[in-house]
């Protein structure tokens, strides 16, 4: 569990220049301005790289929060 | 192979996370920046991070600026704006047809015509852009699901072929032209695992990661073998390099060469080594043997495919690799930055690393059937061009090491050179002549004097010019033809009537030590005084590397003017008598 979160700390660091130790359960697409539709995609890639999973398309538009994105790697 | 957080990895199992990490950190100090220019018809955002990283590898930093998504034509040639291309080093066109088209092959002609028009256009950009490279993405195949449908398949596979070898012609008339084949990337990734469907309709990246890393890898070659002189020497080691086991403990019948599915590994590198020579790559070998031993094996050894002649240059000792290879690039007269250095141990590309920075070091796989791709890969000697006389230098290297030999046992050097028979053929620069002296201009570096680089388009310009002359030298001696070795400019300095100025004066260190330049500023200083020239004037630029020549026009009675320019009057000047060397003049 912390590892995920650590791990997906670091993307949003990485890609969308959230602060490691900042609290992130209320960011989302909306609300974060780095957060457009290209660093979208890049974010769902990393994720997929660094977590070694596949995402499909369908399941990537839905995942628009910090949030929802920790409950599906969980 | 990539170093990423430390360790080695096969570029091939690189994460893209990583990919994302490494290039967020800080750029490269004292690295040359291109500025790329990327025109696509998808998503390239992948596809620039991949190729971002690889070119830092390869010590290359990188700016991107990327076009409107699918807007080919109206981005570069709509406008008059066309400030980001002022600003590029590199445009990159990457047009793919199967996303383009999707699946609507009637379209397959018009698509082309298109893509052939904007070639045209991206060759005016030319005229207004100097020194601007473009790199034209072929056509693949066609995905297409009529894969049986025989004659339909075949017709629209014949029209892309025609496309891309029209591509290819293009780019051996333009120098700065040059297609990217990524036609043979979907051939090496297999057309199956190419495109990634299922991605493509949200994020309009048609490429699976695989076909990413590959495509941005080859890119990332093509790019840096643009960019980047070829290397010219190749420095071997022999035990377990060329071939398996220690010769000197294993014997010449205990080596590993040929024979068993082992040393077969190690016949194959030396056939492969064999083909570098044929690009114009230069062999030395540095080895700890006994040279006794070494000469025994290239003699007796039935399968050996490198022979002993094949080799410029030969350091078998016991001394340390870093020294004899300070020699190597001395007595052949390189740079060491050309040369590449390919050795088993671990210790000795070390320590190679550590004494002699320059040199580039190949890390070398353990195991032996990997060489050929190490080396392949290394991108180090990707010839962009090749010309006649690239094939030729092989041979002329190891003229030159003859003659070296041969002046260690003569002492007096004017009797040394009397005796080369040397024979100098004086020619304008004409369109048989045009492309080597182009590569003169851009690769000569120690006698250079001004180092002023000029571009195929520039030299014509230069050519036009009607109060001008050029001389191009081609050398001949006992020894063998050197093939056009020299080049001279002269022009008419803007607002006198008597003074010429020398433009370009660069000679190949091949030739050098010979007193060739002597006899050539002379030459030419007296075709200038039967033009009723009266002054001429001459610079000396200093580069890190021209060192050798900076005193050249003092060497030649010239009178210095002021930091950079020299100066003589023709009608005091005193000719030396040349006895040395034979000239002729053809047209």
């Amino acid at each position: 569990m912390k590892k995920v979160q650590n791990n997906l700390d670091d993307l949003f660091y990485l890609i969308l220049k959230v602060p490691k130790k900042k609290d992130k359960k209320k960011i989302n697409f909306n609300n974060l301005k780095t957060w457009d539709s290209i660093n979208h995609i890049k974010l769902i890639l990393a994720i997929e790289s660094k977590f070694k999973i596949r995402i499909n398309p369908d399941t990537s538009v839905k995942l628009m929060s910090y949030q929802e994105i920790f409950n599906f790697l969980k | 192979m990539y170093i990423v957080k430390n360790k080695m990895q096969d570029y091939r199992k690189i994460p893209y996370h990583e990919v994302l990490e490494n290039i967020s950190l800080k750029k490269l100090k004292k690295a040359k920046k291109l500025k790329i220019y990327g025109i696509y018809t998808f998503n390239p955002m992948k596809l620039n991070n991949f190729l971002e990283f690889f070119l830092k590898n390869k010590n290359l930093n990188t700016e991107f600026c990327d076009g409107q998504y699918d807007q080919l034509e109206q981005e570069i040639f709509s406008g008059n704006d066309n400030s980001i291309i002022q600003k590029s080093d590199l445009i990159i066109i990457g047009a793919d047809l199967n996303t383009k088209l999707s699946y609507n092959e009637n379209k397959v002609d018009s698509y082309l015509k298109n893509l052939r028009s904007l070639v045209d256009k991206v060759l005016k950009i030319n005229n207004t852009k100097k020194n601007l490279q473009i790199i034209f993405w072929n056509t693949t195949l066609l995905n297409t699901v009529f894969f049986n449908v025989k004659n339909f398949t075949n017709k629209i596979e014949k029209k892309i072929n025609t496309h891309n070898n029209f591509l290819f012609k293009i780019s051996k008339k333009y120098k700065n032209f040059h297609v990217f084949d990524v036609n043979k990337v979907s051939n090496i990734v297999g057309n199956m695992n190419f495109y990634d469907e299922e991605n493509y309709f949200l994020s309009k990246i048609p490429f699976t990661d695989i076909s990413h890393r590959e495509i941005s890898f080859e890119l990332s070659q093509l790019i840096m073998s643009i960019n980047e002189i070829p290397k010219k020497c190749l420095v071997l080691d022999l035990d377990n390099t060329i071939w398996g086991g220690v010769l000197g403990e294993d014997g010449i019948d205990g080596i590993k060469l040929g024979k068993s599915f082992e040393g077969e590994k190690f016949k194959t590198f030396q056939k492969y080594i064999k083909t570098l020579t044929k690009r114009g790559v230069i062999l030395a070998l540095a080895s700890k043997n006994n040279l006794k031993d070494v000469n025994e094996c290239f003699q007796k050894h039935s399968d050996m495919v490198l022979k002993k002649k094949d080799f410029s240059n030969i350091k078998v000792n016991w001394e340390p690799k870093h020294i004899n290879i300070d020699l190597i690039a001395k007595e052949l007269n390189i740079g060491k930055d050309a040369l590449v250095f390919f050795d088993d141990s671990k210790f000795e590309r070390e320590q190679m690393r550590r004494f002699n920075p320059q040199i580039n070091v190949i890390e070398t796989p353990k195991e032996p059937s990997k060489y050929i791709n190490a080396l392949e890969l290394s991108g180090f000697f990707n010839q962009n061009f090749q010309t006649k006389e690239d094939k030729k230098k092989l041979y002329q290297y190891k003229i030159l090491e003859k003659a070296n030999k041969l002046k260690s046992k003569n002492d007096n050097v004017e009797d040394f050179l009397k005796q080369l028979k040397m024979e100098i053929e004086i020619t304008k620069v004409n369109k048989s002549n045009f492309d080597r002296c182009v590569q003169m201009i851009n690769k000569t570096n120690q006698f250079n004097l001004k180092t002023k680089r000029y571009n195929a388009n520039e030299l014509n310009n230069f050519l036009k010019n009607k109060i001008q002359s050029t001389m191009v030298i081609k050398l001949k001696d006992k020894f063998g033809d050197h093939g056009i070795t020299g080049l001279v400019m002269v022009n008419k300095k803007k607002d006198s009537d008597n003074i010429y100025q020398i433009d370009s004066f660069l000679l190949s260190c091949r030739i050098l030590g010979r007193k060739v330049e002597h006899v050539i500023l002379s030459e030419l200083l007296q075709n200038l005084k039967k033009k009723k020239i009266r002054y001429v004037q001459g610079s000396y630029i200093r580069t890190e590397k021209n060192s050798q020549c900076k005193n050249f026009y003092l060497e030649n009675n010239f009178i210095k003017k002021d930091k950079v320019n020299y100066i003589v009057d023709l009608k005091k000047y005193k000719f030396k008598k040349n006895n040395l060397i034979n000239i002729s003049y053809k047209n």
